[in-house]
């Protein structure tokens, strides 16, 4: 039970930074345009937030 | 929040998001699919009933049609009081998504959502146009809330409200009947008993991975079916053309409704059904319907921004310091502003790839006093003439829809009549050739007009006389061509 509270804890925690590093690349990116957020394809940041987010629904 | 305030700043919303939706209302020229709106309008002061002089019916969004009817009769058929009513509908659908929110998820994410709506482009550019879009995608959300009422609370006036939003849906758009198949879906897999609630209720340790797992590999199977067969067994494969659409033109709301899905799980299985409804509406759209309509992605826009709002509010309400909320309200509206999201009211608005929007207005002002009764007037879109001019004498067979005229369903082969206005139909160059060469008149066509003409079509008529070009972008243009 306790290491399952645990796990919840990190997934949340994890789900929680994910969201603010993707507000941040999403206003960088906006903002700024730095070339190398231009060519990078920030799809690839849909699978951790919903992979955390899923697992996170499962354990709440 | 208190509830006056929160009541104010949607007052505030809702009149920011009339003005954005009424502004220069009228300026734009008619686009086709509003020509026959408000050609089917106009009809009914003549027959009674949305019937065209081609003898076809125009049943589709009859409501409005008849709505349009009223208030042209009263303030004539001009562009502002014909995009009137959608323009109050899409303003009224803000307050709409605002209460569905604050019952579902409370005032704050409400407020945001609402805010989505107000200043979204595509909201607003589809609420200055008289079609029914904003009319379907406002009751495509009401049949999703009332469903979910009705599930949670179990109270049959909800399942009512829910099939009534689902026949008034349907009134105005076909489209609306993809939500059935998705509510049932959804039904299915929150009471199945052996499948998602053992994961929802976490009874048995064992069994919670192992359907899980099952689920993941059904998906991959799935996936990798579709990637063997697509163009196979799927008749359609728009799959890359709408994601890109959706993740280009709605990236931030993209991102944002994924975190805000899983934000608050106590949300979780109300924010299932929105999941389900956008990819089943999407999957159908880019799978199984013949034609290529961004459009129709726009009735999806309300889903987007309720989970975005969420993820949004998860995020700004993720530490309870002070400055960190002001600062990450800050960031999110300047990146707002940054992508282009928070922009000044304008007075045209392009609504989508491949839909042409040519100043038709200011080309037909153009011939007034020029086009004679003597003068044959040739078309490429004539329910737009008819409604400009007079009803054009020729149509020049064009297909609108991306497939081959013949099978287009356009005209009708055996009496060679427009679809709709009933226009004489020059499907040959040799007709066309020979129209022009015994009589005099104009030829009034646009881009997507000579770029579906035949190639001979197209010499017979870049030979005549140019009288002028209207609009600078490719695509929205009009030409006007005079033959003597």
């Amino acid at each position: 039970m306790e290491r399952v509270t645990r796990l919840r804890r990190v997934v949340d925690d994890v789900f929680g930074d994910l969201s603010i590093i993707t507000l941040l690349v999403l206003a960088v990116k906006a903002i700024f345009h730095p070339a190398f957020l231009i060519d990078f394809n920030l799809q690839i940041l849909l699978i951790p937030i919903l992979v955390f987010g899923a697992a996170r629904a499962v354990l709440s | 929040m208190k509830k006056g305030l929160a009541i104010c700043v949607l007052v505030i919303l809702l009149g920011v998001g009339l003005f954005y939706r009424t502004y220069s209302i009228g300026d734009d020229s008619y686009w086709i699919d509003e020509s026959y709106t408000v050609l089917a309008a106009k009809q009914i002061g003549e027959e009674g009933v949305p019937r065209f002089d081609s003898g076809e019916y125009y049943w589709r969004a009859w409501p409005q049609t008849y709505a349009l009817f009223l208030i042209g009769s009263v303030f004539g058929y001009g562009h502002a009081p014909m995009r009137i009513l959608s323009a109050i509908v899409g303003t009224a659908l803000i307050a709409v998504v605002f209460f569905v929110a604050r019952r579902l998820y409370g005032t704050p994410a409400a407020l945001i959502a609402s805010g989505f709506m107000a200043f979204s482009y595509y909201q607003i550019a589809w609420s200055r146009q008289a079609r029914m879009y904003v009319f379907l995608e406002m009751f495509f959300l009401l049949i999703l809330y009332w469903y979910l009422r009705w599930y949670e609370e179990g109270r049959s006036k909800h399942l009512a409200y829910a099939l009534a939003s689902a026949l008034v849906a349907y009134v105005f758009h076909a489209v609306a009947l993809l939500l059935i198949p998705i509510i049932l879906a959804h039904y299915i897999l929150m009471r199945w008993r052996g499948g998602l609630s053992i994961v929802r209720s976490g009874r048995a340790g064992w069994r919670r991975p192992t359907v899980i797992v099952c689920l993941v590999v059904i998906a991959a199977v799935m996936y990798a079916l579709y990637v063997k067969f697509s163009g196979v067994i799927l008749p359609q494969d728009y799959v890359d053309e709408y994601r890109v659409f959706l993740y280009r033109s709605q990236q931030f709301f993209v991102f944002f409704a994924a975190v805000g899905l899983f934000a608050y799980p106590k949300n979780t299985r109300r924010n299932l059904l929105l999941a389900i409804a956008t990819a089943g509406v999407f999957c159908v759209l880019a799978l199984l319907v013949k034609y290529l309509n961004f459009r129709y992605l726009f009735i999806l826009l309300p889903l987007l921004y309720l989970l975005a709002a969420q993820g949004v509010l998860y995020v700004v309400a993720r530490y309870p310091y002070r400055w960190y909320r002001a600062m990450a309200t800050a960031v999110v509206v300047v990146t707002l502003i940054a992508v282009g999201f928070l922009s000044l009211p304008q007075s045209e608005y392009p609504l989508e790839p491949m839909t042409p929007q040519p100043p038709f207005a200011e080309a037909y002002d153009a011939l007034q006093g020029r086009l004679g009764e003597d003068d044959l007037l040739i078309v490429t879109q004539p329910a737009i003439a008819e409604l400009y001019a007079r009803k054009p004498d020729y149509w020049i067979a064009i297909s609108y829809v991306g497939v081959p005229v013949e099978s287009a369903g356009l005209y009708d082969s055996a009496t060679l009549t427009e679809r709709y206005t009933g226009a004489r139909t020059l499907a040959t160059a040799q007709s066309l050739e020979r129209v022009i060469r015994d009589n005099q008149g104009f030829v009034i066509v646009d881009d997507m007009g000579l770029q579906r003409m035949t190639n001979e079509q197209r010499g017979i008529v870049l030979n005549l006389t140019r009288v002028g070009v209207w609009g600078n972008v490719f695509w929205s243009r009009t030409y006007v061509y005079e033959f003597r």
